[in-house]
C-alpha cells in the first residue's frame, strides 16, 4: 500500500528559504501541487511546502511574460494576459488534463521541475523562447534545464519571451481524462519554426531536422508535409501502455503536420 | 434458596446470573465506556503467489513490536483467499506494515496447475449445425474491477451486551450475519451486521471480505477492531471479470432469416472441461431454429459480453448478406415480441436510421458512422430474487419501512417509499425507509442483477397493501363500524355511515396508546421470469489520420414496463452508459495500478437521448419490472458504428484509437 511518512514540514515564506530547506537536508523533498508526491510509498524527512513562497503569480513586463513557480494549470487555462500571446497555446496545452479540480492543484513549477514526459505544458514551453529561473542554478533557457543533471533546486518562475509568434498545440487522448499518447507543437515568427514532440513516451524534444529544413526552404503547406514527415523519422519513440512507438511515429505526422498548418 | 411448593415452569424461577452485570467485570458498558478509542488496525499478510506453499512462518519478531496487539497464523483462522497466510492486529496501519516487514516466510514453489490442451480444441464449428451462409467470429472482452469508490472494509465491536456488532459495506448483510456465525463459531443471534450507505457495488461486495478478519480480532482481543483494504490490495485480490474471449458461430439464409447459433465461451485461466449451457435466455430476442452454448465448468461470467459478442455476430451478418442491420432484426425479432419492436422502431426514428450512408465525411479527415444492437434481461428468476419488507404505522400517522435491500446509489430507497406511499395511499414524505440493519430488517437474501427494485419493490407492495387494510380495519373498529363502510382521502379516515373522520396522526396517536401498534411483514418470491428490453444505436466520429473515435450521440429505448421513476431511472441508464463507453474504449485493467482504470470523463460523454416504450399492462408492481443494467446493446452498437464510419472491425476491447488507426493503414 502507498503510504507517504513525512517527518518535519515547513512552510518558507520565500523560493531563497525554500532553496536552503530543501538543500539542508538529505532527505527532504519539495510540495508544489501535491498531485504525485504520494502516489508512490516514501518517507521524507523534510517536506518544503511553497504555499506561503509568495510563487502564485503572472506578471508581464516590458519583453516577457513571468509566471511563477506556483501558479496552478487552471490559472493557465483562464488567464487572460496569457491568452492574448500565442494563439492561447499555454491554455490549450494544459485545458484536457483531468479535470478542473486537478488543474487547480498542479502547479507550472512542480511540472517543469519534474521534467514528466507525460507534460503536455512542457512541450507548448518548449516552442516558446522560455528561461526556468531556479534559485540554486540561476536563469537556464528551458533548453538548458532539460538538458542538464537533475539537482535539487527550487524554480523559482518561468519566463516567456514576448514576440509575434504564432503557436498551435495538437494531442491524441484516448479518453479525455487519460494521459495523451502522443503531443506535438509547433510556432512560427516568420521562417524561425520550432517543432517539439512529447509524450513520446520520453518529455518533448525538438525536431531538429525539419527545423533545418523549414529555415532553409520556408513554412509552405508543402514544405510542412515534407517537415511533419521528416519529424516523424528523425524522433524517437517508445512503447508503454498507451501505445506503441509504431503508432506514435504514425500519429507524430499527423499532429506535426495539423500544428505547422495553423502556424502558416 | 429452596423452592416452596412443586413448580412446572422451566426457566422462570431460575438463578440466572444477571445479564446486566458486565460493570462488576469491568466491561465497557456505559456510554463513555463506547466512545469509540483505540480501535484496532487489521491487515491480511498474503503470499505472492497462489501456488507457493508456505513451509514454515516466523512471526516470533513482529510480535514483539511496539503497538502490535495480535497476530494470527494460517491454523489460526480460516483463510478467505487462498493467499491470505498471517492475519495483523495493531495500534495504526504504520505499525501493521511495520510487522509486515518483520514476518519471515519460507515457500515451497509449486509447479503450476498442467494446461490440458486436447479439450481447448473445442471446435464449435463442428458442434453447431449449419445453414446457407455461415459466419465465424471471436469477440474478446478486457478484464474489469468492479471499481468501487469505498474500498471493501469494515469495522467490528463488541456492545454493551457483548453482541459483536458489524458496520460493513456489504450488498448483503444477512449473508454476512450467516457467514460469520459459520465461521467464527458464533450465535447468529449475538451477532449483528449493518450497512451504511455503499459506494460502488457491480456484485464486488456480495462476498466476505474483511468482516470476518475485523470480527475475529475482536473476538480475540475483546477490542474494537477494522481493516480497510486499499486500492492496490482490491486490484490484486478483489474481485474481478476476467477477460472472455466469445467464439460465435451463426448461420443465415440467404432471405435474413437466422437459422443457427453457437457460443463458446473461454476465460484466460485454463479450461479442461466444457460444459453445454442454456443461452436460450439470450437467443429469445429472435427466432431462431437451434442454439447451442459451451463454457468451462467454474468460469462465472456476465450476460454483458455475451449480449456484445452476439449482437456483434449478428451485425456482422448482415454484412456479409448485404442488408441493413435493423432491417435484419426487423425480420428475425422473436415473434410477439411487441414491446422490442416498440423499441427498435423508436431508437431508428431518434436517430434518423433511414438517413444512414457508410463514410460519411464530416470534416477532412472525419468520418461518421451509425451502428445498433438489442439487448435483453431477466428478472425474478426462479425464486432465486427474494425479499421481505416490513412497516409499522408511527404515532404522527407517517409510517417507517424496513428493509434489507441495500441502497447501491441506484435510487432504490427512494422509489422503494414511493410504491409505499402508493400502496398505503399516501404521499412518498410520509415513509422513513430504514435499510439493511440485521437487528431491524427482516431477513433478506440480497438482491442482484439490477433486480432490487423489482423483487423488494414487490415485497413493499404487498406489505403496504396489507397495511392500508389494517389500518382501515382498526379505523372502523374506532368508529364500530364496518371495512366496507371506511374511506380513505391520503390524510383522513371518514366513516360513512355519519361522515364522523379521524386523521391518520389521530389514529396513529390512539393506536400507539391502547398498545395495539400496527406493524406488518410481507415477503415475496420471484415466480415468473421477466424480461425487459433494449435498443441501443450510437452515431461515432472516427478521425482517420489519429484513430480516434468520438461517440457523438447514443439513443437508447427501453422497455422496462412502467417508469417508476424517470429522473432516477435516466440517471441510471445515464451512469450505466458511462461505464459501457468505457468498457468499449477506454478501460486499461492492471492489477498494479488504477492509475490507467480510465472512466470516461464528462467531455467524452455523448448527446443522450433515451426513450421509455412503456408497456400497458399495470399487473404486478405497477407494469414495472427491473431496470439498471441494460445498456449492454451500447457497446456492439458503438462497434457496428465504427464499422460504418471506416469499414473496420475490432474484435477486442477496448477499440483503442490505435488499434482503429493501425487496421486503417493496413487496409489501405
Amino acid at each position: 500500500m502507498a503510504i507517504m511518512t513525512i517527518g518535519e514540514y515547513a512552510k518558507p515564506k520565500s523560493a531563497q528559504e525554500a532553496y536552503e530547506l530543501l538543500t539542508s537536508k538529505k532527505n527532504s523533498a519539495l510540495i508544489g501541487g501535491g498531485t504525485y508526491l504520494h502516489l508512490s510509498p516514501r518517507n521524507i524527512g523534510l517536506a518544503v511546502d511553497l504555499v506561503d513562497a509568495g510563487l502564485d503569480y503572472i506578471k508581464e513586463t516590458d519583453d516577457a511574460i513571468e509566471i511563477g513557480a506556483m501558479t496552478n494549470f487552471r490559472e493557465i487555462e483562464t488567464n487572460e494576459l496569457l491568452s492574448k500571446h500565442f494563439n492561447n497555446l499555454l491554455s490549450r496545452s494544459v485545458e484536457n488534463i483531468l479535470g478542473v479540480q486537478f488543474r487547480t492543484m498542479a502547479t507550472v513549477g512542480a511540472t517543469v521541475n519534474a521534467r514528466y514526459g507525460f507534460s503536455d505544458f512542457i512541450t507548448a514551453l518548449r516552442v516558446l523562447d522560455t528561461k526556468v529561473v531556479l534559485v540554486g542554478a540561476g536563469e537556464l533557457s528551458l533548453d538548458e534545464f532539460m538538458a542538464a543533471k537533475r539537482e535539487k533546486d527550487v524554480v523559482e518562475k518561468i519566463v516567456i519571451k514576448k514576440e509575434n509568434r504564432k503557436a498551435s498545440f495538437q494531442m491524441v487522448r484516448n479518453s479525455m481524462g487519460d494521459y495523451a499518447i502522443l503531443n506535438a507543437a509547433a510556432s512560427a515568427n516568420g521562417d524561425d519554426v520550432k517543432i517539439a514532440v512529447g509524450a513520446r513516451p520520453g518529455a518533448a524534444v525538438y525536431a531538429s531536422k525539419a527545423m533545418e529544413y523549414l529555415k532553409a526552404n520556408g513554412l509552405s503547406e508543402e514544405s510542412a508535409v515534407k517537415a511533419a514527415e521528416m519529424a516523424a523519422d528523425e524522433l524517437t519513440f517508445g512503447t508503454n501502455t498507451l501505445g506503441s512507438a509504431e503508432y506514435r511515429r504514425y500519429v507524430s505526422y499527423a499532429l506535426v503536420k495539423s500544428a505547422l498548418m495553423e502556424v502558416l | 434458596m429452596k423452592q416452596i411448593g412443586g413448580s412446572d415452569l422451566r426457566e422462570v424461577g431460575k438463578s440466572i446470573i444477571g445479564r446486566e452485570s458486565g460493570a462488576v467485570l469491568g466491561r465497557p458498558i456505559y456510554t463513555a465506556d463506547l466512545e469509540r478509542k483505540n480501535i484496532l488496525a487489521v491487515k491480511v499478510f498474503r503470499k505472492p503467489h497462489r501456488d507457493f506453499k508456505v513451509k514454515s512462518i516466523d512471526i516470533e519478531e513482529a510480535k514483539k513490536l511496539e503497538g502490535i496487539e495480535c497476530i494470527l497464523v494460517p491454523e489460526e483462522f480460516k483463510p478467505l483467499n487462498s493467499e491470505d497466510i498471517a492475519v495483523i492486529a495493531g495500534r495504526d496501519v504504520a505499525a501493521l506494515e511495520a510487522a509486515k516487514a518483520l514476518i519471515s516466510v519460507e515457500y515451497e514453489n509449486l509447479e503450476h496447475g498442467e494446461t490440458c490442451g486436447s479439450h481447448k480444441s473445442l471446435e464449435l464449428k463442428d458442434l453447431t449445425q449449419s445453414g446457407e451462409i455461415v459466419m465465424s467470429g471471436t469477440y474478446r472482452s478486457s478484464a474489469s474491477n468492479m471499481g468501487d469508490f469505498e474500498t471493501p472494509r469494515a469495522f467490528a465491536e463488541l456492545d454493551h451486551n457483548q453482541r459483536l456488532v458489524v458496520l460493513s459495506a456489504t450488498e448483503d448483510p444477512s449473508k454476512v450475519q450467516i457467514k460469520l456465525a459459520e465461521m467464527l463459531e458464533f450465535p447468529i443471534g449475538k451477532i449483528r451486521v449493518k450497512s451504511p450507505k455503499i459506494s460502488g457495488g457491480y456484485g464486488g461486495k456480495q462476498d466476505l471480505k474483511a468482516e470476518y478478519y475485523s470480527s475475529l480480532m475482536t473476538l480475540k482481543t475483546g477490542k474494537a477492531a477494522a481493516l480497510k483494504y486499499s486500492v492496490s490490495e482490491m486490484l490484486a485480490f478483489g474481485k474481478q471479470r476476467e477477460a472472455l474471449s466469445v467464439d460465435v458461430h451463426l448461420s443465415v439464409s440467404e432471405d435474413g432469416k437466422l437459422e443457427h447459433l453457437g457460443i463458446k465461451v473461454d476465460g484466460e485461466s485454463t479450461a479442461c472441461d466444457y460444459h453445454e449451457f442454456d443461452i436460450s435466455e439470450l437467443a429469445e430476442l429472435y427466432d431462431i431454429k437451434s442454439c447451442i452454448g459451451y463454457k468451462p465448468s467454474g468460469l462465472e461470467f456476465g450476460i454483458n459480453e455475451i449480449i456484445f459478442a452476439l449482437e456483434s455476430a449478428v451485425n456482422d451478418i448482415s454484412a456479409e448478406i448485404n442488408m441493413d442491420p435493423l432491417e435484419l432484426r426487423r425480420l428475425n425479432l422473436k415473434s410477439g415480441n411487441t414491446e422490442l419492436e416498440t423499441c427498435l422502431e423508436k431508437g431508428s426514428e431518434l436517430m434518423d436510421w433511414r438517413c444512414r450512408t457508410s463514410r460519411k465525411e464530416v470534416r477532412p479527415g472525419v468520418l461518421r458512422g451509425l451502428g445498433m444492437a438489442l439487448a435483453k434481461q431477466d428478472t425474478g428468476l426462479d425464486l432465486e430474487d427474494r425479499a421481505s419488507a416490513t412497516i409499522k404505522l408511527i404515532e404522527d400517522g407517517s409510517f417507517t419501512l424496513l428493509i434489507q435491500t441495500k441502497y447501491l446509489g441506484g435510487g432504490s430507497e427512494t422509489i422503494l417509499a414511493q410504491i409505499c406511499a402508493e400502496a398505503i395511499g399516501v404521499e412518498t414524505e410520509n415513509i422513513t425507509v430504514i435499510s439493511s440493519d440485521t437487528d431491524l430488517t427482516p431477513f433478506g437474501t440480497g438482491t442482484f442483477a439490477g433486480s432490487t427494485m423489482y423483487a423488494a419493490g414487490n415485497a413493499v407492495k404487498a406489505a403496504a397493501e396489507q397495511m392500508r387494510r389494517k389500518m382501515i380495519g382498526r379505523a372502523a373498529k374506532y368508529f364500530e363500524t364496518t371495512p366496507e363502510q371506511i374511506e380513505f382521502n391520503g390524510a383522513e379516515l371518514i366513516s360513512l355511515d355519519n361522515s364522523d373522520k379521524i386523521t391518520l396522526a389521530q389514529l396513529g396517536k390512539h393506536l400507539v396508546f391502547t398498545l395495539d401498534q400496527l406493524f406488518v411483514c410481507e415477503s415475496y418470491a420471484g415466480e415468473k421470469k421477466d424480461s425487459s428490453h433494449a435498443a441501443g444505436f450510437a452515431e461515432v466520429e472516427v478521425d482517420i489520420f489519429t484513430g480516434k473515435i468520438d461517440v457523438t450521440r447514443v439513443a437508447a429505448t427501453f422497455d422496462l414496463g412502467t417508469v417508476l421513476n424517470p429522473r432516477i431511472y435516466r440517471s441510471q441508464l445515464e451512469g450505466a452508459l458511462g461505464r459501457a463507453l468505457g468498457r468499449t474504449l477506454y478501460d486499461r485493467f492492471s492489477k498494479d495500478t488504477r492509475m490507467d482504470y480510465r472512466l470516461p470523463n464528462l467531455v467524452d460523454m455523448p448527446e443522450i437521448l433515451v426513450e421509455f416504450a412503456q408497456s400497458k399492462d399495470y399487473s404486478g408492481l405497477y407494469g414495472a419490472k427491473s431496470y439498471a443494467m441494460e445498456v449492454e446493446a451500447i457497446p456492439a452498437a458503438i462497434r457496428e458504428a465504427i464499422y460504418n464510419a471506416v469499414g473496420i472491425r475490432v474484435n477486442d476491447f477496448p477499440i483503442t484509437p490505435e488499434k482503429i488507426y493501425m487496421e486503417i493503414k493496413n487496409s489501405i
